[in-house]
């Protein structure tokens, strides 16, 4: 009696064995080949737009100016000194408090500017400006309300996995 | 008597030549980074990625870490300022000797310094213009050259030398010419 339960269990046991492993390892496949496909919240190489408002952030600022139209037309004179990657953006002074001792920008004012979360996304976009010959940049540190996207993802994320996306927890403490 | 003085000054014009020889033979082969050890070694490329998930599964995200562990130094020749390169960990140093040894090294040996001008920088984690689509420079496996001198948009170059453009082509890289963008190599296709 005993051996016939055995020749029945035996079978069906190692079936199902074999299936929870094969169905444990689909299972990773799918996690690891989702994780391949959709690494962060890039897609296809193209990042979202986070317009960092409410954060403090680092601004580069190439210059400012009386109207938006010269901002803007400012932020186009000088984008063919970055070839083929993206220059500078075009944002009102008003959207910014600036946190940096001693800058102020004019009551209504519009800027030529890139955003950073972090000094080394600042630094390494000043380096391209260096070998460009863009011009002198000035950086602010500010808190930034509302306002137009900056830029925001250009640069590595503390982990160095990845271009940093999101906000920081301790971001602050990235920017000195 | 006759014989010997001529045998004399035979043998004397002949050590004359022969030091004349033997003095012009650094001077011709001076600059050939050949005859200062340079060797063409081809090393453990890596792939040649098509497409952002290629790029992805050959290099790793965007402005990883990885993307800015090498760094070249390279002067330009018309004004004499000396950049510092930065590119991918697999493009050159002791993991492979594509970059830094292959292609740097033929455009020296082959006395192309001189076509190399100023606006040369490799890794910048930076979209492409006018989009939030990470360049190939995010990667560290762009290098831009004589940027102050070229235009976007345009299929043609007016200062990159076919001859530089060859040394990349010839290592895996892409000019950019064929995109507009004649300042641009890389080390990726369709993309």
């Amino acid at each position: 009696m005993m051996r016939a339960i055995k020749r029945f269990v035996r079978p069906w046991t190692a079936l199902a064995v074999a299936g929870l492993l094969a169905a444990v390892a689909t299972a990773g496949a799918l996690v690891a080949s989702a994780e391949d496909v959709v690494p962060g919240a890039i897609n296809d190489g193209v990042a979202p737009e986070s317009s960092g408002d409410g954060e403090t952030l680092l601004i580069v600022v190439g210059g400012t100016y009386g109207s938006q139209a010269e901002a803007r037309a400012a932020a186009a004179a000088s984008a063919p000194r970055f070839g083929d990657v993206q220059g500078l953006y075009v944002d009102a002074a008003a959207n910014y408090d600036v946190l940096t001792t001693g800058t102020v920008f004019p009551v209504g004012s519009w800027l030529t500017l890139s955003g950073f979360r972090t000094r080394q996304g600042v630094n390494e976009f000043l380096d391209l400006a260096g070998a460009v010959e863009a011009g002198p940049l000035t950086t602010v540190q500010v808190v930034k309300h509302g306002g137009t996207f900056i830029g925001l993802g250009q640069e590595p994320s503390p982990d160095g996995l990845g271009p940093l996306l999101v906000k920081l927890p301790n971001q602050i403490q990235y920017q000195q | 008597m006759r014989i010997k003085g001529g045998l004399r000054r035979y043998a004397l014009w002949l050590g004359l030549a022969c030091l004349l020889v033997l003095g012009s033979a650094p001077s011709a082969s001076a600059g050939h980074w050949y005859a200062n050890g340079w060797r063409d070694w081809h090393y453990n490329y890596p792939p040649k990625p098509y497409g952002y998930n290629q790029i992805v599964a050959v290099f790793g995200q965007p402005c990883n870490s990885e993307s800015r562990a090498n760094v070249m130094r390279w002067m330009a020749a018309d004004t004499g300022t000396v950049y510092n390169v930065v590119f991918h960990r697999k493009l050159g140093g002791s993991t492979s000797t594509n970059l830094d040894n292959d292609v740097r090294g033929h455009i020296g040996n082959g006395h192309m310094d001189n076509r190399v001008w100023h606006g040369i920088w490799g890794y910048n984690c930076r979209f492409i213009s006018y989009t939030t689509k990470y360049s190939t420079h995010s990667w560290g496996i762009a290098i831009d050259q004589n940027s102050a001198y070229e235009h976007v948009n345009h299929y043609h170059s007016h200062t990159v030398c076919t001859c530089v453009a060859d040394q990349f082509n010839n290592h895996g890289w892409r000019w950019g010419i064929n995109f507009g963008d004649a300042m641009h190599f890389q080390y990726a296709y369709n993309y």
